[in-house]
């Protein structure tokens, strides 16, 4: 009988791939190279080109094996560079980089000012960039000898380094010779790893440059960024030893990997501002008492404690400790109180309360949709009435940057410098996502990105950020606390960005084997 | 029949005299119908009754009693609760309602769809048969998940969408495996027999064809009605389920998947609650073939 | 038969011409710009307003579909707008992956369901019965990322003998040769890398299998049950026949064709790529790559994934006829 016949060689393939399993458990996979550390990582790799991605994860990768013009150091509080000496600002409107010497890829060739030019042309043109807004205000980029680099930009930009801190340096001579196909060929980079080997949405493989200045002994030679989405799949890996270092693990697995005796967790406020944006042309967020008192209705701790346990700081102001311009005595401050938030809403003209959208994302941020569950209560005791939404991602998004949705539930990442994001979300005239308009804040938000003295800058800054909470078109919630899992055979410092960087790991003395 | 309860046969004599009513009950009154039917019922009147039977408001929240483990018979909280302090059993009881009526029309609107249009295709064969598959072929491809969300953004978020969305699929199985059976049963004796003596297509269709097919119909049927709720749980996932103040099992095995491992009891009743369901609808299922058997009611 | 199949391979191109118009009108139906959710988070007006232009989203849908059209006609599907990549060839570098599970699943299922429902059939109310329908009731009641989850917790957590997720260890296999691991590193004779990839296949093979595994069951079953009453095996059983020879024999041809039938429904779901279960445990495939793409509303890798799904139906529904036909004579070709 056919069915039969097939049937008995199927279950012998089953037999056999069963056995070659068995066989398998003391295998190679368990012997891995001792130097080598994976990373589990959530976010996406969208090409090999370069600048065909911007997500925190790929501009980490590219800055520590192309490289990028410029560095933020957590350690220095200020920028650094594996390619200049120094720079100046001779007028607002220019930038002078003083190039170092002797530059060299790890494949030997010489990194020249040219590269430089080349690159930003790429970030600006290449038709799959997506940096295109990190070089929107560069007007020429000039090579006047082989130590020097002049950026010029159409407006004065204060701000600009965390820009040139996106601007992944690439070969100029590769592309010329082999075209896009230089992005897979010949990916050589100035950074302290090499790229061997990028599989689009799958994993990122990178080895350590021998010699290079930034690399030591412990740093492991071999890297690989895998991508892993399932929470549950990435701490497991962890504690199974198939990764040494798991990004985000979510609250309710933090406990998980305490108790294992394999592994450990490291800490960092993450520099992603979680947010409830209220859109002021829409109905009744027009008017200021009904913000604020969303603002006074949420009891941020509690929702801290429970649905994020404890890990997440409470934001009092667009940012918090570590991002740029921040104070602890930025006023005002909004307190949970039910009360107060009734009497907002009376005096805004609802006495009987207001029937409100709430659109929450579901999926996108740590507990996302429970916290969002968890306002509506809040909300109603405070005299709203609210739909809960929960539309699909992309629907919402772009229904967000359309201008079209009242109030959401969002978060902004990659703020250190909170320029850009307060522009984007409170100046008239930028991204109608909230399209709050105040002329107090644009005047100040604009003043604040001309001013090159720090102290000047950082007073405009703070302005900005107490009308922008006393308006309210936004209640500032947390930061969350991002956990990191680590394996015990090796030692890692995260960064507050939560960009993983391998010259950040360092294996310790081996002897003691696993388990 | 190997099948057919074996302990009627003995007790059948003494019963002759029962009241027609009570003859037609007898046959079903086997431990795999009644707990079937005993499943089934005991779900449908607590989805009827929720608002009396269940034993908290299935949306008050309360963060203060958030993931308690089920308490069993020892504390309010049976079932335990959810991430936001919501109790589990009173929202397994409200979910009910949602759950089974996505369940039941879905299989019940697929089905008639499917079953008729396999029927039709298997039995007629020839262009009907061709144009039916190339339907088939069409509506198959189409990924459920981009239908639901065109679906669900144009006429909204809300029951009657979301079974139109999970429906416009699944009709397939049944009509492929209803075509399959048709396309063999028609050429059997019994079926060659009666258009010989020249029985309209209908007639052979409803007579012969169908009660023979219900068999792989009912099977597909199970299957599509737990597909079918755990389908609402991976749309819920993405936010594209029933609106979420409305309790329903998917959406509480949605909420449940980020904490399988840490709050079990979040994902697991919920799942329990589906099992139940598809395995009352199959005791049914069975009992029904042991009653209607088509062959055995020829032989009679 | 040779007309049979030019007429079945004629009537693939209206289904495809159709598929492509509706999927078109879909995606422009829906809700969210590709342009808006591509373009990064801190981008300009402009930026956006470019890349629609790029994407020839400024222009009518029915020009789209023109320009989509013609173009396709000379077999370029165009780029997908996330990965800028030939649509094409990103989903032929994942499919062997996500086709690489199916089989693994569908034997799986095969070797398990078929003799489960057999005995379950042969046995009928017995324990084995009872016990078997459970079983398989409950794999189809729990959704499989419950199932996916539990199961990498206890063998991969717990036990530590299959790992949690991916395709393979990273540096162990050579390059691909036909993409299908299994396959290559036996072409290689790289048993290392064999034993890797057949690690890595078998559970999210197995949580696949499960419903095709509980359908097949219950489906043989039922279908042989139906056929045990028949009168054709009572004669073979009053001619003294064994019951073994009454059941493989007689019983279980009438099965074949659900079987068929079964399979050919399930293996098409199987290769369209499981999001949940692909996502999971990492697996690269197309059913993560759909997810990627309606996320991102990427309209040319969801337009290319739908032609390519409905390519493969129309292709097992071609095989699943023709296995009718060669394995019940009754059964003609016909259409």
């Amino acid at each position: 009988m056919p069915l039969k016949a097939s049937f008995s060689s199927l279950t012998a393939q089953a037999a056999a791939i069963g056995i070659s399993m068995v066989l398998a458990t003391s295998g190679p996979a368990q012997a891995q190279q001792r130097n080598r550390v994976s990373i589990a990582v959530t976010e996406t790799i969208a090409s090999v080109n370069p600048y065909a991605d911007s997500v925190a994860l790929m501009y980490a990768v590219y800055s520590q094996t192309y490289g990028a013009l410029v560095d933020w150091s957590f350690e220095k509080n200020g920028y650094i560079s594996r390619f200049a000496d120094s720079w100046s600002n001779p007028d607002n409107l220019t930038w002078r980089f003083k190039l170092k010497k002797g530059l060299k890829r790890n494949n030997g060739e010489p990194v020249v000012p040219a590269d430089f030019v080349h690159s930003i042309n790429r970030a600006k043109n290449d038709p799959q960039s997506k940096q295109k807004h990190n070089v929107r205000w560069i007007t020429t980029v000039e090579t006047p000898d082989e130590e020097t680099l002049i950026i010029k930009t159409s407006e004065p930009v204060a701000p600009m380094l965390e820009n040139l801190s996106r601007i992944i340096v690439t070969s100029k001579a590769q592309y010329d010779k082999l075209g896009a196909a230089a992005d897979k060929e010949a990916p050589f980079g100035a950074g302290p790893y090499a790229i061997k080997q990028i599989a689009v949405d799958n994993f990122f493989a990178m080895t350590k440059v021998a010699g290079h200045p930034d690399v030591r002994a412990e740093n492991p030679e071999e890297v690989i960024y895998r991508i892993i989405k399932e929470p549950e799949s990435r701490v497991t890996a962890l504690l199974n030893g198939e990764v040494q270092i798991a990004q985000f693990i979510p609250p309710q697995l933090v406990p998980r990997v305490q108790s294992s005796s394999s592994s450990h967790l490291v800490w960092d406020d993450a520099v992603e501002l979680m947010f409830l944006a209220m859109n002021p042309e829409f109905k009744p967020w027009d008017k200021k008492e009904v913000r604020q008192a969303v603002a006074h209705a949420i009891d941020r701790d509690a929702l801290i404690k429970v649905l994020l346990n404890g890990q997440a700081s409470r934001l009092d102001g667009p940012i918090g400790p570590g991002q740029y311009g921040y104070t602890p005595d930025l006023q005002p401050r909004y307190s949970y109180n039910p009360a107060k938030a009734r009497e907002l809403l009376k005096q805004a003209g609802y006495p009987n309360g207001v029937e409100i959208d709430f659109s929450a994302t579901v999926g996108r941020y740590i507990a996302d949709k429970q916290i969002c569950e968890a306002i509506v209560p809040m909300l109603e005791a405070a005299g709203f009435k609210v739909n809960l939404k929960t539309p699909e991602w992309g629907t919402l998004w772009s229904s967000v940057q359309k201008g079209g949705v009242p109030f959401y539930y969002m978060g902004r990442g990659s703020v250190i410098d909170p320029s850009a994001a307060l522009s984007q979300y409170f100046e008239t005239g930028q991204s109608p996502r909230i399209k709050f308009s105040n002329t107090e804040v644009d005047a100040a938000l604009k003043a604040e990105r001309e001013e090159f003295d720090d102290e000047k800058r950082i007073a405009l800054l703070r302005k900005a950020m107490s009308i922008i909470t006393d308006e309210a078109p936004a209640h500032f919630l947390w930061r969350h606390k991002m956990a990191t899992g680590v394996d015990n055979s090796i030692s890692f410092k995260p960064q507050p960005t939560m960009d993983i960087y391998a010259v950040n790991i360092q294996m310790k003395a081996r002897g003691k084997p696993k388990q | 029949m190997a099948e057919t309860t074996s302990h009627q046969d003995p007790v059948a004599g003494p019963h002759k005299g029962l009241s027609p009513v009570a003859r037609a009950l007898r046959p079903w009154l086997t431990f795999k119908a009644l707990l079937g039917g005993l499943i089934l019922f005991s779900f449908i009147m607590s989805a009827l009754l929720a608002p009396y039977l269940a034993p908290f408001d299935p949306n008050k929240q309360d963060l203060m009693r958030a993931m308690i483990a089920p308490q069993w018979l020892a504390g309010p909280h049976v079932f335990g609760t959810d991430h936001v302090g919501r109790d589990l059993l009173s929202r397994l009881i409200y979910g009910a309602r949602i759950s089974l009526s996505i369940a039941a029309s879905v299989v019940v609107i697929s089905g008639a769809v499917g079953i008729f249009l396999g029927i039709v295709s298997g039995y007629f064969g020839g262009r009907i048969d061709f144009l039916i598959q190339k339907v088939v072929e069409m509506v198959w491809a189409f990924p459920p998940l981009l239908i639901a969300i065109a679906i669900l953004a144009f006429l909204g978020q809300g029951l009657g969408n979301l079974i139109l969305a999970l429906t416009l699929q699944r009709w397939i199985p049944y009509s492929r495996v209803v075509r399959a059976e048709a396309m063999t049963l028609k050429e059997r004796e019994f079926v060659m027999a009666a258009r010989s003596i020249g029985a309209s297509h209908l007639r052979i269709l409803a007579r012969h064809l169908l009660p023979n097919l219900i068999q792989s119909a009912l099977v597909i049927g199970t299957f599509a009605m737990a597909a079918a709720i755990i389908a609402e749980a991976a749309l819920s996932f993405l936010g594209l389920g029933v609106p979420p103040q409305i309790p329903t099992w998917g959406s509480m095995l949605a909420d449940g998947r980020a904490y399988v491992s840490t709050s079990w009891w979040m994902s697991l009743f919920p799942g329990l609650a589906i099992f139940a369901t598809v395995l009352a609808i199959n005791l049914l299922g069975d009992a029904l073939r042991d009653n209607l058997d088509p062959k055995l009611k020829r032989k009679l | 038969m040779v007309t049979y199949l030019v007429r079945r391979l004629l009537g693939t191109l209206p289904v495809l011409l159709m598929v492509s118009l509706f999927v078109f009108l879909l995606l422009h139906a829906a809700p969210g710009d590709p342009a808006d959710i591509l373009i990064p988070d801190q981008a300009t007006a402009q930026d956006v307003a470019e890349a629609r232009q790029r994407w020839g989203l400024d222009q009518p849908v029915m020009v789209q579909y023109w320009r989509f059209l013609s173009s396709a006609s000379m077999l370029d599907f165009g780029r997908s707008f996330k990965y800028d990549e030939p649509v094409m060839s990103l989903i032929l570098e994942r499919f062997p992956a996500t086709m690489e599970l199916a089989l693994l699943a569908t034997m799986l299922a095969l070797a398990l369901g078929i003799p489960l429902g057999i005995f379950a059939a042969s046995r009928p109310n017995s324990w084995f019965d009872n016990a078997s329908s459970i079983g398989g009731f409950f794999g189809v009641s729990m959704p499989n990322f419950w199932m996916a989850i539990m199961l990498i917790l206890v063998l991969s957590g717990y036990f530590k003998i299959l790992p949690s997720g991916g395709r393979a260890t990273f540096g162990l296999a050579d390059d691909p040769i036909t993409g299908f691991l299994l396959l290559d590193s036996v072409l290689q004779g790289n048993w290392d890398a064999l034993n890797d990839a057949a690690k890595f296949l078998v559970l999210p093979a197995f949580v696949l299998s499960v419903n095709m595994t509980g359908l097949l069951m219950r489906m043989t079953r039922s279908s042989m049950l139906e056929v045990l009453g028949e009168d054709y095996i009572m004669t073979a059983r009053a001619k003294g026949l064994s019951e073994r020879v009454v059941v493989w024999k007689h019983a279980l041809r009438n099965a074949r064709i659900i079987v068929i039938t079964v399979v050919g429904l399930e293996f098409g779901a199987l290769i369209s790529g499981s999001i949940i279960v692909e996502s999971v445990f990492s697996w690269p495939g197309i059913g993560q790559l759909l997810l990627q793409g309606i996320t991102a509303r990427d309209y040319p890798l969801i337009t290319g994934l739908v032609l390519v799904y409905t390519t493969m139906f129309i292709i097992v529904n071609l095989i699943v006829d023709f296995l009718y036909a060669a394995v019940d004579p009754r059964i003609r070709l016909n259409g």
